[in-house]
């Protein structure tokens, strides 16, 4: 009778569930899985060079297409490495399965060689985690931690397996039998519903209010109702701003869009969100960089709140109505209950706070460039249609702030975590899962220094993805900090003592060139940017540049900061 | 809002380290559990919880929502303050000779106590009933010295036929 072992069982089981690429770095206790993997055609193993790599790969191509991301890395170092990056995925509510392999089930609880437990360490940054100590475990497992990490609010899940349990055999026929059962589940509801009567009720608000307001989040994106939202918001004149996870969720230069809301939105979306009479938060959580002080937050308005997660209602933010649903369907029903609102008094009003606030930054005293400009430079190039991963910090926020995104799925970046070293690898990732697509990653100094090894995967699989270092020889937002709240006291920001970016591209055998002025920048950039091979751009730019507007974290929309693009009094 | 004590349920799979899934999260979300109690049920392969905790409304209902995010649990409540039975239990070691023993038997028999064990020196007892009696039972041993003590948590159910 034909055999299959628990190596086989794992990859075969993830083709069948639609899993076509993976992601990750082997060692002593995958050994048996690599050994499958080197044998199976019908998934694509790209060979990472970090663990954390691997993870923000999956995570970045998760993102970029929806697809459940997969990453494999062996025990003890090679798990925990992957722990920064499932935290990273579980903050952000992305689909990522984490294979890990685990010691023999013998050796388990002896500390035993590269012996770690991952499924401990990972209990508060998974959806759900899983120590498969029994072959027949395995068919269901993978399927149902697949099933898991794509379904209702999306989520990292983690499966251990044990050496022995990947080499250990069973009959096919087992195996089909196993796999065909029907999944046990009877705690999971991904499609919760809370019946029609708040939709109802949230109806009667939204044909009331006088100045409603969207704000929409990453479930926007998730749920893949952005057609919808642009129908509900279009076809009622409601101006949108969005969280940054949630920015083309929304066209950001549809003439309805404010923008980004929160500590670095823009101007106008904070002054309308305090204006606003009824807030319709679409996939949001109140995020403490969107609400500063949370009770001062949205003071004039009613909320709606609509979330698939019922435990993210009320958690940080009272609400007047909470819908817990797919947000797909309850726009679905706004559409067909609400038609042709008449906001028009409130839409001059924003459109007047949007003339009255355009971004704006100063123009740098010495002819160096602003990262700003860089980015504006950037934006009429791409116009909107690329997919853009950042790092974290100034570069994140800048790029939030100066790029439009036209589609969903089109802004990667580490919200919930500020991970930095996110930027390069989910850029591979997102050029992985999208070879169609322009890939740029927006990067600073620091954090590309954080997961740079990476570049060989752009090498080895030719990825013509972008890298745009915004390079100002500090931890920018560090700094930003440090001279607003700490008298310029810059403890351990400066990265003056940068290494030779051109020479890391050059060792990576990666092309790469350096910008340093406009006209440079006017003769290059462009050319750079359609190569049709990876290509780092490292743009020095000025030093000491801020990102504004700032609303500094637990205050109010009262107290923002820099609302010209310049530090009040400096 | 005033803080007080309820009575939370779970029932939840009985899988590898589920109450320590619980209990991480409890920890990690700062939510504070006074007693527990674990054991099995009458469906196989599942296990009910009984969590006392302490909260407003609003927590509890934070802790009931995230407490049903674990995939393994198929059920939350909370225990209304009444048409509930609530019994806890305690066994008590006190220390004795021959002129107390009479005495402290005497008492347990009045809380409806059981003498589990009898030694020269020591009456072990069990008493179950709600957290007041027990504390009032043990007040009454004080004066005799109580040597060791061992309490399990709340156990709660519904009165009536519905869980």
């Amino acid at each position: 009778m034909k055999k299959i072992n628990g190596s086989r069982i794992l990859l075969e089981t993830l083709y069948r569930v639609g899993v076509r690429d993976v992601f990750g770095y082997p060692g002593g206790a995958v050994i048996p899985i690599y050994d499958e993997i080197y044998k199976f055609d019908k998934i694509k193993h790209y060979f990472s060079r970090h663990e954390q790599g691997a993870a923000h790969e999956a995570d970045g191509y998760a993102r970029a297409s929806g697809k459940v991301g997969v990453c494999i890395a062996t025990s003890g170092p090679g798990a925990s490495n992957l722990v920064t990056g499932i935290m990273t995925a579980h903050m952000d509510s992305t689909p990522l399965l984490a294979i890990t392999g685990q010691v023999g089930i013998s050796m388990l609880g002896k500390d035993s060689f590269q012996e770690s437990d991952i499924v401990g360490t990972t209990l508060p940054i998974t959806k759900m985690n899983y120590l498969v100590t029994d072959i027949r475990d395995l068919p269901r497992v993978i399927k149902e931690g697949h099933y898991i990490a794509r379904t209702g609010r999306p989520g990292p899940v983690l499966v251990d397996i044990p050496k022995d349990v990947q080499m250990a055999e069973m009959d096919m026929e087992e195996y089909e039998r196993l796999y065909s059962e029907e999944l046990d589940l009877p705690g999971y509801n991904p499609k919760p519903q809370n019946g029609t009567e708040a939709v109802k009720e949230a109806v009667e608000l939204i044909k009331g209010s006088r100045r409603p307001l969207i704000i929409a989040g990453a479930g926007v994106i998730k749920s893949g109702s952005s057609p919808e939202l642009r129908e509900f918001a279009e076809k009622n004149n409601i101006p949108v701003t969005m969280t940054l996870l949630g920015l083309g969720g929304f066209p950001t230069n549809n003439p309805l869009s404010l923008g980004m809301l929160g500590m670095h939105g823009t101007v106008p979306a904070n002054l309308a969100t305090d204006e606003a009479d009824l807030v319709i938060a679409a996939g949001i959580r109140f995020d403490d960089r969107i609400t500063g002080n949370p009770k001062e937050f949205c003071k004039n308005a009613k909320i709606i709140h609509i979330d698939i997660d019922p435990a993210e209602i009320r958690k940080n933010k009272e609400v007047d109505i909470a819908i817990v649903a797919d947000l797909k369907g309850v726009l679905v029903e706004f559409n067909k209950s609400i038609k042709g609102l008449d906001n028009r008094e409130w839409l001059r009003r924003v459109q007047d706070l949007k003339a009255q606030y355009p971004m704006e930054y100063p123009k740098s005293a010495d002819g160096k460039l602003m990262p700003q400009e860089v980015l504006e430079e950037v934006d009429k190039l791409l116009k909107g249609e690329a997919i853009i991963a950042t790092d974290v910090g100034q570069n994140q926020m800048w790029a939030a702030q100066y790029l439009s995104y036209t589609n969903p799925k089109s802004i990667i970046t580490s919200g919930g975590s500020g991970t930095m070293g996110f930027g390069l690898p989910s850029a591979i990732g997102a050029q992985v899962a999208r070879p169609d697509k322009k890939v740029l990653a927006v990067v600073g100094d620091g954090g590309f220094q954080m997961t740079f090894h990476e570049l060989m995967m752009a090498k080895q699989y030719n990825l013509p993805l972008k890298i745009l270092i915004l390079n100002n020889s500090f931890l920018g937002m560090v700094r930003q900090w440090q001279e607003m709240f700490n008298e310029k006291r810059y403890s351990f920001v400066d990265l003056s003592l940068n290494p030779d970016f051109s020479k890391i591209a050059e060792a990576y055998g990666i092309r790469s060139a350096t910008i340093r002025t406009k006209e440079e920048m006017k003769e290059n950039l462009e050319k750079l940017l359609n190569l049709d091979e990876p290509v780092i751009i490292n743009c020095i730019v000025e030093k000491e540049a801020n990102v504004l507007p700032m609303i500094p974290a637990g205050t109010t929309v009262r107290h923002m900061v820099g609302k010209r693009g310049v530090l009040d009094g400096a | 809002m005033e803080h007080k004590t309820h009575e939370l349920l779970i029932i939840a799979k009985n899988t590898n380290g589920i109450v320590a899934r619980i209990m991480s999260l409890f920890n990690r979300r700062g939510y504070f559990v006074k007693k527990m109690t674990a054991g099995h049920t009458n469906m196989e392969g599942y296990t009910r919880l009984t969590l006392t905790v302490e909260g407003d409304e609003k927590i509890l209902e934070q802790i009931k929502n995230q407490v049903h995010k674990i995939i393994e649990v198929t059920k939350v409540k909370v225990f209304p303050q009444v048409g509930v039975i609530r019994r806890e239990m305690m066994l008590i070691k006190v220390k004795s000779d021959n002129e107390t023993r009479p005495h402290i038997i005497q008492i347990a028999e009045i809380y409806r106590g059981n003498v589990l064990d009898v030694g020269p020196n020591s009456v072990s007892i069990e008493i179950t009933g709600d957290g007041e009696k027990l504390a009032g039972f043990v007040e009454m041993m004080d004066s005799f010295g109580v040597l060791e003590m061992a309490k399990t948590g709340v156990l709660a159910m519904s009165r009536g036929e519905k869980m």
